[in-house]
């Protein structure tokens, strides 16, 4: 007989899970517990390449206060559920809002939506997970305080505690956004409420500013993991400076990218540059300044490289568009600015672009805003470069050095090129690593193309893997599988802790491979 | 048949209209009325599009259904780009005390935004599809009368080198 529920966790009766449900539904209040399939049809939209099947959440359960949050767990444990926490549920192209394994209940804190402070003179903040980054916005602007956020490129509709506990990253001098996490309340699977750094002190009043506490730190343990839920996390925010520059150099050929990368470290290294410098491709480029494949041909596989040089052309767009700021008073501004401009002279190649030039311009318009702190959702448009639905974030590490860069591009590019896709990618240069980023897009609504999607994705991480590369993030249909890259000694620690800390294996089992 | 009948026929094929109850040949040229349109008849209905060449026919469509089946229709949403417009349309009638139905043809960036605030906000979505559709007036007014009459019945239509865009109906 056929389930009212789409899905089921797996092995869970109809009859106990109804039981459950009785009692979500008692601690949350029958708004805050949904089943039917109108409801659970968005927190099913899977961008990845496989069946939307395999992430089928069997419940929504919403809470709005840390004790409703121990209240799920106990229930979790009492009935053997598994539950997948998300914030703002926004990882688009890492898994959006689904779970990691069909029949997961999804425990949304959306509406744990309080910024608690905002302190604008230790530049410190606590929010909630729901809380947004649009939120955080408009609260700095009304209060007209003098600070400024990082955000990831989704920015008005995510939100810090999600993306800090994905280690996700920003495009301001504050952009890696762990690093500037200081103190979370977790919830673990036995209802404990834990306070990391200095948060269990009582009367303590230096949670957001002293990170380390005594003894162990283990706030990084929390993170990319199931060991427990965050109810509240602390961080610290920008000063907004008196000056902002940011500033484009455009470089013509594909093969310019390693100068580059040597040219720019040891500035971001200096702190010259304080923040990330972005190394955009010319597709990616292309589509955030709303170009659509289509728009120059229509034949199904990759896009030619004479298309791609073409549109570069047309759109005035570099091989390579560098995107970077300076920020601070108008003295140290100038100097930073002497120190680039006579770097990019001496290497007798690039273009600057400044904002005076750029104007309103897109790509400009919205890189200036990413590092800057103000949010938008430009770069939304790379999903519509292809078309489809599908988008799948390869992201490997590496050092920042530039012979990393054409060896990874060319690597890549024949293996998206192989299954009939786009490179479409760009370079993070942070202060000594370096991560590449590709966004693998492709059209779910052809079953076909899906598969070659899969495959490809699959391939990139093998043939990354051989040459000693591993991505630092992964979404959730490949979590099982970037798991082993790390090693078995990893794997096996992460299990002990599993155990020790969910003996029952509630809290999202799957997530970046850990389960008891 | 006759030649309003054949193009309407000609365009629920195209989109791939799934009938489960009778074939083609049975439709009517006005859509009957499935359960979801049933249930959510009184709401406000708001077309959503998102600056394609396929948004007027579609909108036709829209507005036909919405004619036939006494619906209350509110001026299209007509969203360019992905600017913060976006957000604050969504917001508004997110904070509407009345629910709203919401029918849209948007591309891919759009939808992905639109529909997760729909999520976000609580909302039900009753129908998402990707498509991909040519200029073919028939077959965007049909997906436009598909989407008010009976949602959960439009399928994915898959038209050779068509655009790409995501059909969709919710309410919110």
């Amino acid at each position: 007989m056929a389930s009212k529920y789409l899905a089921l966790p797996k092995g869970v009766s109809e009859a106990r899970f109804d039981a459950a449900i009785k009692k979500f539904t008692a601690a949350l209040g029958k708004d805050n517990v949904l089943t039917s399939g109108e409801h659970l049809q968005p927190y099913t939209k899977v961008m990845m390449a496989v069946e939307t099947e395999k992430h089928i959440p069997s419940a929504i359960v919403m809470a709005t206060t840390v004790e409703q949050v121990q209240a799920v767990v106990k229930i979790c444990n009492e009935y053997k559920i598994p539950v997948w926490t998300i914030s703002t549920g926004r990882n688009f192209g890492y898994g959006s809002a689904a779970p990691v394994e069909r029949g997961q209940i999804v425990l949304d804190l959306r509406k744990m939506n309080k910024i608690i402070h905002i302190d604008p003179e230790l530049c410190t903040a606590l929010v909630e997970p729901g809380v947004t980054y649009q939120q955080l916005y408009d609260y700095i602007e009304d209060n007209k305080l003098p600070l400024m956020l990082s955000f990831s490129a989704p920015s008005a509709i995510a939100g810090p505690v999600g993306n800090t506990m994905d280690r996700g990253v920003g495009y301001t001098p504050y952009g890696e956004h762990f690093l500037m996490q200081c103190g979370m309340e977790v919830v673990l699977a036995n209802g404990d409420v834990y306070r990391t750094g200095m948060g269990g002190v009582k009367g303590d009043k230096a949670w957001q500013v002293f990170k380390w506490g005594y003894g162990p730190t283990l706030d990084g343990m929390f993170t990319q993991s199931n060991y427990g839920i965050c109810t509240k996390m602390g961080f610290w925010l920008m000063p907004k400076p008196p000056v902002f520059k940011p500033f484009e150099i455009k470089f013509d050929n594909e093969a310019d990218i390693s100068e580059i990368v040597e040219m720019l470290r040891p500035l971001r290294i200096a702190n010259i540059i304080p923040n990330a410098v972005v190394i955009a491709g010319t597709l990616w480029e292309a589509a955030t300044c709303n170009t659509r494949r289509s728009d120059y041909i229509t034949t199904p596989g990759h896009t030619p490289d004479h298309i791609v040089k073409q549109i570069q052309k047309d759109k005035h767009l570099g091989a390579w568009n560098v995107y970077a700021a300076l920020y601070g008073s108008p003295e140290q501004v100038e100097v930073n600015w002497k120190i680039v401009t006579e770097t990019i002279k001496k290497a007798g190649k690039g273009r600057i672009v400044t904002q005076e030039e750029a104007g309103d311009t897109q790509p400009f318009k919205y890189r200036a805003q990413l590092m800057s702190g103000v949010p938008n959702l430009q770069e939304f448009g790379l999903y519509n470069w292809r078309g489809g639905g599908g988008s799948m974030w390869f992201a490997p590490v590496s050092q920042a050095r530039g012979s990393e860069c054409d060896k990874q591009v060319k690597l890549a590019k024949t293996i998206l090129n192989k299954h009939g896709l786009d490179y479409v990618g760009e370079f993070i240069v942070g202060w000594r690593d370096m991560h590449h980023v590709i966004d693998v897009l492709f059209d779910r609504s052809s079953e076909e193309e899906t598969k070659r999607a899969n495959a490809c994705f699959a391939e990139l991480l093998d043939e990354f893997e051989k040459e000693g590369y591993a991505v630092y993030r992964v979404n959730t249909a490949f979590q099982e599988r970037v798991a082993n890259s790390y090693g078995p000694v990893k794997r096996k620690l992460e299990k002990t802790i599993k155990r020790a800390l969910d003996p029952n294996g509630i809290l999202a089992p799957g997530k970046s491979g850990i389960r008891i | 048949m006759t030649t309003d009948r054949r193009t309407l026929l000609k365009g629920l094929a195209a989109v791939g209209l799934a009938f489960s109850g009778g074939s083609l040949a049975q439709a009517a040229t006005v859509l009957p009325a499935g359960k979801t349109l049933a249930a959510n008849a009184t709401l406000p209905l708001t077309a959503v599009v998102s600056g394609s060449a396929l948004d007027s026919q579609f909108l036709a469509g829209v507005a036909a259904a919405a004619q036939q089946h006494g619906m209350q229709q509110q001026p299209a949403l007509r969203l360019n780009g992905l600017d913060g417009s976006l957000l604050n349309h969504i917001h508004a009638l997110a904070q509407d005390a009345q629910p709203a139905m919401l029918v849209g043809l948007v591309d891919d960036a759009t939808a992905t935004v639109l529909l997760d605030l729909v999520r976000s906000s609580g909302g039900r979505v009753l129908s998402q599809q990707p498509q991909r559709l040519g200029g073919d007036a028939a077959q965007l007014a049909a997906l436009g009368q598909a989407l008010v009459a009976s949602p959960e019945r439009v399928l994915p239509a898959s038209t050779p080198q068509g655009t790409a865009c995501v059909s969709f109906c919710c309410v919110i």
